[in-house]
């Protein structure tokens, strides 16, 4: 491969990697786990830049998806994550929905990878579930029943929130 | 936008302010995704209970007619072997067609994990091609550098086959972009493949010590 395509890498590994991290983190929830993923994803970037130049944030982005969200990650992070540190709340917050964000956060964090991708998706990136399903390679019944999922599992955690399941208020 | 998706979307955003944001080593990524290219080798990602079902399938080899002792100084010296090598035990490429949890049933092969994690259980589409000849095999480390992997090379026709089972396998959804490599009826992984293998190339991996992966070499050459 050319100097040239060296150099594009370099640019959008420099553009683009802050944004890259903090979606890699918010998937694993934890700094190094979130480092791995994202280097990964970008090995194979580099790997097969000749194909993916064009779009290489999409690409880069559905690696990491689909790595999270595997079958067997999610078997093998069953187990407790640890939770990052409490961040100072900012000023002029009012105390009690910090408190509840920071739950919110805390229940978030304790979702199987999967499901965690799946709330990603749908309300970070505000993508709709047919996109949703083409990112994960996995059906839009899938994706719902996963969105489910997660939600009645954060509204089972955190009662006083008040979140609702928005399949089933359709 | 109900109060929900605000709620758990606002929550995501204050968990991804607090990652720290170190950018990553560019230079070295793309020097390791070249190498990944040149190789085109299929990741492999076989470590401790994969060397013991790699030692089951030694032990099976050995029991069923026995690999003289010294034999992998015969395939290749140091490193490993080279030049048109006949298999006595032909090395299988299978799509995965599922994947399932333990216990595996009749029809699913166990496939080994890494320690920890638990096995799972595939099942074949059929797809697949068996390889009886090899150009060459190399015993070297794996790119990280901690284990051994051996690196087959295919015949001209074997390779032109490869390609094809893996530029059809590339393109599917997991886990049928998967190829399990199974020796003696035994999974030894099965890795995603990224894209179509075109060199003709392959790696198996997993193996814990140099002696080791040309023991597993000898006893897919001996006979």
């Amino acid at each position: 491969m050319d100097e040239g395509a060296r150099q594009d890498f370099a640019e959008f590994v420099a553009a683009r990697s802050r944004q890259l991290t903090r979606l890699a983190y918010v998937l694993t929830g934890d700094q190094y786990a979130a480092e791995d993923l994202l280097q990964n994803a970008l090995i194979k970037a580099a790997a097969n830049w000749g194909r993916i130049h064009t779009a290489p944030e999409a690409y880069v982005r559905r690696i990491m998806y689909r790595e999270q969200a595997s079958w067997l990650r999610r078997r093998a992070r069953r187990r407790e994550t640890s939770v990052a540190q409490v961040p100072e709340p900012a000023a002029g917050d009012d105390a009690a929905s910090v408190e509840a964000r920071l739950a919110l956060r805390d229940a978030l964090l304790a979702l199987p990878p999967r499901r965690r991708a799946v709330l990603v998706l749908r309300y970070l990136e505000d993508l709709p579930e047919s996109q949703v399903a083409e990112i994960l390679g996995c059906s839009v019944g899938t994706v719902r029943s996963q969105n489910h999922k997660a939600v009645t599992q954060l509204r089972l955690a955190l009662p006083s929130l008040g979140l609702t399941n928005t399949e089933v208020h359709q | 936008m109900s109060s929900t998706d605000e709620l758990i979307g606002g929550a995501l955003r204050d968990l991804a302010a607090q990652a720290v944001t170190v950018p990553p080593a560019a230079d070295a990524l793309w020097r390791a995704g070249q190498r990944r290219r040149r190789r085109n080798v299929m990741a492999i990602s076989v470590t401790a209970p994969g060397a013991a079902a790699v030692a089951a399938v030694l032990a099976f080899t050995l029991g069923g007619g026995g690999v003289p002792s010294g034999h992998a100084g015969s395939v290749g010296g140091a490193t490993g072997a080279t030049g048109p090598l006949a298999l006595s035990t032909p090395i299988q490429f299978e799509q995965v067609a599922r994947v399932s949890m333990p216990p595996c049933t009749a029809h699913a092969k166990p496939v080994p994990r890494s320690a920890g994690a638990a096995s799972t259980c595939i099942r074949f589409t059929g797809t697949g091609m068996a390889v009886t000849r090899l150009e060459s095999a190399r015993v070297q480390r794996d790119p990280q550098g901690h284990q051994y992997q051996i690196d087959i090379r295919l015949t001209p026709a074997d390779a032109r086959r490869f390609a094809t089972l893996t530029r059809e396998v590339a393109g599917q959804l997991s886990p049928r972009n998967q190829l399990a490599i199974v020796t003696n009826g035994h999974v030894l992984t099965d890795p995603v493949v990224m894209s179509a293998i075109t060199v003709g190339q392959a790696a198996i991996g997993g193996f814990v010590s140099r002696p080791q992966a040309l023991f597993f070499l000898a006893t897919l050459t001996s006979g």
